[in-house]
């Protein structure tokens, strides 16, 4: 058996403040590969901040997180941003697509602090493209494409590198119903094929199309059934 | 990240926006533009005034010998002393002159001829110098009539005298071959020349003056030594021989010896080049200052708009050095092209200004070449701080308050 995806142990994060905030408090998940898993939780729950730590933008406080089988806490900033870069895909609230670049473009971003070379990077990014059924749509810039398809792109740039986590935060909040279930039809299209996910949201029903359910209350976590 | 990627994502960063682009390159393209004109056209006029140099003017050396401190030591100068002098290399022809001067007005009694006219006047108050027979070739004269006088005048203190054109008409001498004789303090003297008014660069006061080998001045009306000798030299030799022509005239006094020699060719150049520049490099540079003052408050307002990209890169796997190279890349290349423009503008504005005024103009290449660097590297500094700002923004920060 392989190392898990995630592996947090007696995680925490304490914010200085007077009195000091802990938005995280001995938090052990582990998340396998393959896993679908959401997190959920009313906002100032600690959701973003574990979401920040996950996703190694934020540091831990204590406790320990191993991501594919490496000890991050102790990391510096670079290897961080390295392991960060290779390892996770991250999807948005607000997608975060450059507005003067083609969507083929906007994918391909997600190569460039990378060591692979850029020789035949257009066609992974159109792969990429084709992998969440835009691959018509690669020369359009993101002003013309839908909320749906913004949120698409933007997935498949996280896709790009096959990383080992796809993490996504809030990934249909800016969108309508019908472009919110294209998404997760998405998602568990691509759970199917083996993909990481961990959603972070506040919306149930996207929680009830995950796996696995986390539910976040005052920095603590705790695992609940998933009713199908 | 490869230095091509980098490239790439910088110039793309300067295309999203094109017409900020332009306004930010404009400050550093007026900047370059001024600074380059002012140089180009100040060195080009500098090297017209060089070239349209009276090379006549730019021969002639006048040394001025005062009166010896005490009256009973020997003078500064005396009329042997020529001899040393034509001795150097680079003179041409040299000539001593004294002005006689008798009461204090520069001017002796000059008559024509011994007649008593009661109504009209026959006397001129006319300058009197004694000379060397070299004179005519040192001041550029001509002999409009008869000759001047010779070394041969002069060693046989003969009483001949020549005659200026002007003080020809004055008193009334139009020839020479009848030999009129004119009156100078009542001593007669046999007019043998008068010289043409054309000439006498070096001394304009001889048109209107009456000339007398040295010698027979000195017998006749009590000429001291020289108080000026008039220097002829090659060209190009003048400021040399300004200074060796007092040491050669007079080893013991040469420090009270003035001379007067015309500027030097470059030194002159200089001067007009440093006249021109002073005041608009300082312009070119203020808007140098300006420009880079622009580019770093768009390169700042640009980090401020894109400060979810910034989250986003670094949520891509970007460091640090990722972001600040990449912003600092795009205030470089905005500089350089402003350089780049602005150097070009330059460069076709002196041509213009030259061939408006049929000048030749004359660019420096190193001007050429670092105006674009100079550009750059303004470029380089107004960048630092925003690329700084930028690289040190928190991540999470940057992806929450960016959209």
């Amino acid at each position: 058996m392989s190392d898990p995806v995630i592996r947090l142990d007696g995680l925490g994060r304490v914010f200085p403040a007077d009195p000091p905030v802990h938005a995280l408090a001995e938090v052990h998940l582990t998340v396998e590969t393959g896993d679908y898993l959401s997190i959920v939780g009313a906002s100032g729950s600690g959701k973003s901040t574990l979401l920040n730590t996950l996703g190694l933008l934020d540091r831990p406080t204590s406790g320990s997180y191993l991501l594919d089988g490496v000890e991050t806490t102790d990391l510096a900033d670079g290897a961080r941003a390295e392991l960060r870069g290779s390892r996770i895909g991250f999807v948005f609230q607000a997608f975060h697509l450059l507005p003067h670049r083609s969507a083929a473009d906007n994918v391909a971003m997600a190569e460039l602090y990378r060591h692979t070379g850029r020789k035949h990077r257009p066609e992974r990014a159109r792969e990429a493209l084709a992998r969440v059924g835009l691959a018509h749509r690669a020369g359009f810039r993101p002003d013309r494409l839908s909320g749906g398809e913004r949120q698409r792109v933007a997935i498949a740039r996280a896709l790009l590198g096959r990383p080992a986590l796809l993490l996504c935060d809030e990934p249909t909040g800016n969108l309508d119903r019908a472009n919110t279930e294209s998404v997760l039809d998405l998602f568990d299209e691509l759970s199917a094929q083996g993909v990481t996910l961990v959603v972070i949201t506040h919306d149930e029903q996207v929680s009830h199309r995950a796996r696995r359910r986390v539910r976040i209350e005052d920095g603590r976590v705790a695992e609940e059934p998933v009713c199908a | 990240m490869r230095l091509s990627e980098l490239l790439d994502e910088a110039l793309a960063g300067i295309a999203a926006r094109p017409v900020r682009t332009a306004l930010t390159v404009l400050g550093t393209f007026i900047g370059i533009t001024t600074l380059v004109v002012t140089l180009g056209v100040a060195a080009t006029a500098g090297n017209q005034i060089a070239g349209r140099f009276d090379a006549v003017t730019a021969t002639g050396v006048t040394v001025t010998v005062p009166p010896p401190p005490d009256p009973s030591s020997p003078p500064l100068v005396d009329w042997a002393g020529l001899a040393d002098l034509q001795r150097l290399a680079g003179v041409h022809a040299a000539a001593s002159i004294a002005e006689l001067d008798t009461g204090g007005t520069g001017a002796l009694s000059v008559r024509a001829n011994e007649l008593n006219d009661p109504t009209t006047v026959t006397d001129r108050a006319l300058p009197v110098v004694a000379a060397t027979a070299g004179l005519p070739a040192v001041v550029n004269a001509t002999i409009a009539q008869g000759r001047f006088f010779d070394d041969g005048h002069v060693s046989r203190h003969d009483r001949v005298a020549v005659l200026g054109a002007g003080a020809a008409k004055l008193l009334g001498i139009t020839r020479v071959d009848d030999q009129p004789a004119v009156f100078v303090d009542d001593r007669a003297f046999t007019v043998i020349g008068i010289l043409g008014d054309t000439g006498l660069d070096l001394d304009r006061a001889l048109d209107t003056s009456v000339v007398l080998p040295y010698t027979t001045a000195a017998d006749r009306l009590a000429a001291g030594a020289p108080t000026k000798v008039l220097i002829r030299t090659d060209l190009g030799a003048a400021s040399l021989i300004a200074r060796q022509a007092p040491i050669a005239l007079s080893p013991n006094g040469h420090d009270s010896l003035q001379v007067l020699a015309p500027p030097d060719p470059a030194s002159l150049r200089g001067g007009v080049e440093r006249d021109i520049n002073g005041l608009f490099v300082v312009l070119g540079l203020v808007s140098l200052v300006v420009g880079a003052i622009g580019i770093a408050n768009v390169t700042l307002v640009t980090v401020m708009e894109r400060v979810g990209e910034i989250g986003l890169r670094r949520a891509l796997g970007a460091r640090r050095r990722h972001i600040a190279a990449q912003f600092l890349v795009e205030s470089v290349t905005v500089g350089l092209f402003g350089g780049l423009l602005g150097s070009s503008a330059g460069i076709i504005a002196v041509v213009v200004v030259s061939a408006v005024n049929g000048w030749t103009p004359v660019l420096d290449l190193s001007l050429a070449a670092g105006a674009p660097v100079t550009g750059a590297l303004v470029g380089l500094l107004a960048g630092l701080y925003p690329a700084m700002r930028a690289a040190r923004m928190e991540p999470v920060e940057a992806l929450r308050s960016g959209t």
